[in-house]
């Protein structure tokens, strides 16, 4: 049964099929491949619904810190906090997730 | 105690009678044993229960109290599922790999429930390894739900819904991968919020995604959730994910208003992308007026579409999953359920472009549901399509096939809450989800709190068919259960 791939832009085989999982280190019997085929093909569709037009430059860093510390949202820090209380307790926070808060190269 | 139903007691509740010394903890932990007794055959929501340790961290906590010793979780029985380690007692994650796995030591947050004086009556029925759905081939059989038997609880803190549900504890810890607390506590009517990544410490719980993991509880009501993240919250040195935000009460919180608050509806959510039954479209749509009532402004909102987000949270869940897991697949395949297979197998095919590629797809969803907190303070939705379907309607092999509406909170690592909402016409419960952006718990929650109020779904409990018999009398008035 040929199963939709996920960027290679080909169809995978049987044959293919039963490669990949012998490279995985896998022994799946006749009942586990087939069930596997059928998973795969739901997985290769979501793979090729990621986009993969962001630049190359726009790609995210790592970056070595010395403490956790310098983690802290902004928002977390006691000095900040105070300023941006409002009656609602939302003001003009940090809104993103602290690993984007990161430096980027 | 009263002669009321300490099964239907709210943790509120329960912490006001034991502060009064009007309930014993003893008593109440002995209620809930003969309760679960009673009724956990029919619902399966405990892999183990711990009687003994109970009864005694229940004396422990009398003598505290007795002692003038306060504290809103003094004495309150709780349960965990079964990925957290539990210190001398089997901590099997569903699975028969596990099955004779004892921890040394306990989890941090059960560790940080027990040092707020809870009283743990035992493990909590899931999915094998929190992924997958019910499972007839393990050594423990799925949970049931309270509501209808004969219904999927949701997962996978499959037990965790079920035992809150039915009253068999007053709350429950559960982790959320792509959903695993808001899916379980929408179907079983309940509540639970799944916290940003890095509030509540993951040391010992057994791990499935570490890009999405995350621990939180559940609980009847969004107050009692507020009660249990007050204990649960906090930076832990010995998580490397643990994030040191500073300490807030979020029971304190859900006194503030709510007024003038801007919540985005995300009608896309549940219209469009994941189509919802008629009954939750009125259900959503009622909880926005309520919210309008409530003197908040609400407008539709727009995030990319719900199958964005779960492409990408699928592939790198799948991909880390089957990383935990490889040595144990390629020696112990067949210990593993079939359901487990399907949706982890499929991840040691998965490249590492492919698996990188949706992790810098992360990063722009996160970005763009960042943006829209620039706009709104919350977004709500449908938290699933709706009501519980049949138990034996899971098929294993569709695992990938029906995104989730909560899979977007995971992704975007933001916090995000479920309440019940409503019911189907058949009685079933109906959850609406809202979401915040990363470390407004304490803002999800207030606004979760009041809208379960104004809503009113709190007096309304599970009587399934089969266990009417059997619980007879005890589910009496409410008036009488607080007396």
């Amino acid at each position: 049964m040929p199963v939709r791939p996920a960027s290679h832009g080909t169809f995978v085989t049987p044959l293919e099929m039963e490669q990949m999982v012998a490279r995985a280190g896998l022994v799946l019997n006749p009942g586990q491949l087939a069930d596997l085929v059928l998973t795969w093909r739901q997985v290769a569709a979501l793979i090729a619904a990621i986009p993969r037009d962001r630049p190359l430059a726009d790609d995210f860093a790592f970056t070595f810190r010395r403490g956790h510390d310098d983690r802290r949202p902004t928002h977390c820090k006691s000095e900040s906090r105070e300023k941006t209380r409002t009656k609602n307790g939302i003001g003009e926070r940090e809104r993103t997730h602290p690993a984007l808060a990161l430096p980027r190269r | 105690m009263s002669g009321g139903d300490p099964g239907q007691l709210t943790i509120a509740e329960a912490a006001r009678l034991i502060a009064a010394k009007k309930l014993s903890p003893v008593e109440l932990t002995r209620a809930l044993l003969a309760r679960i007794e009673r009724l956990d055959p029919s619902l399966n929501a405990f892999v183990t229960v711990t009687a003994r340790q109970a009864l005694a961290q229940a004396r422990a906590a009398e003598k505290a109290v007795m002692a003038g010793k306060r504290g809103r979780l003094r004495g309150i029985p709780l349960a965990y599922k079964d990925i957290y380690e539990t210190a001398g007692i089997r901590t099997t994650a569903h699975s028969r790999l596990l099955a004779e796995n004892v921890p040394k030591e306990d989890a941090e947050a059960v560790r940080r429930l027990a040092e707020a004086g809870a009283v743990g009556l035992g493990k909590l029925a899931t999915h094998e390894f929190a992924i997958g759905g019910p499972a007839f081939d393990l050594p423990w059989p799925p949970a049931r739900n309270p509501w209808d038997a004969e219904r999927f609880t949701g997962g996978s803190s499959s037990g965790s819904g079920a035992a809150v549900a039915a009253g068999l504890a007053l709350g429950a810890l559960g982790s959320d991968t792509s959903g695993s607390i808001r899916i379980p506590a929408a179907y079983c009517g309940i509540a639970g919020i799944k916290p940003t990544p890095g509030l509540v410490s993951r040391r010992g719980v057994i791990p499935l995604s570490p890009s999405f993991d995350t621990a939180g509880p559940m609980a009847w009501t969004v107050e009692d959730c507020a009660i249990l993240l007050d204990a649960l919250a906090g930076h832990d040195p010995a998580d490397p994910a643990s994030v040191p935000v500073p300490k807030e009460s979020y029971v304190r919180a859900l006194g503030l208003p709510v007024k003038g608050l801007k919540i985005g509806l995300l009608r896309h959510f549940h219209e469009r992308d994941v189509p919802a039954s008629a009954e939750m479209l009125q259900t959503i749509a009622a909880a926005a007026r309520h919210l309008a009532e409530l003197g908040c402004r609400v407008e539709e909102a727009s995030l990319p579409s719900v199958q964005e987000y779960n492409a990408v949270g699928r592939v790198i869940l799948s991909a880390e999953a089957y990383a935990l897991h490889e040595a144990n697949l390629q020696t112990r395949l067949s210990d593993y359920s079939r359901t487990f297979r399907v949706r982890v197998l499929a991840g040691g095919l998965i490249r590492a472009a492919d698996y990188l590629a949706a992790q810098r797809r992360r990063t722009d969803l996160i970005t763009a549901t960042a943006r829209a907190f620039t706009r709104f303070d919350l977004l709500i939705s449908a938290a699933v399509p709706g009501p519980a379907p049949l138990l034996c309607d899971q098929r294993p092999d569709e695992g990938f096939a029906i995104p989730f509406l909560t899979t977007p909170a995971n992704v975007a690592a933001i916090p995000a809450a479920v309440i019940c909402a409503g019911f189907s016409v058949r009685g079933l419960p109906l959850g609406a989800q809202i979401m915040g952006p990363a470390w407004s718990e304490a803002v999800v929650l207030r606004l979760a709190h009041r809208l379960e109020e104004a809503i009113g779904t709190r007096t309304r409990r599970p009587l399934p068919a089969p266990m009417a018999a059997t619980m007879g009398a005890t589910m009496g008035a409410r008036a009488a259960r607080v007396a």
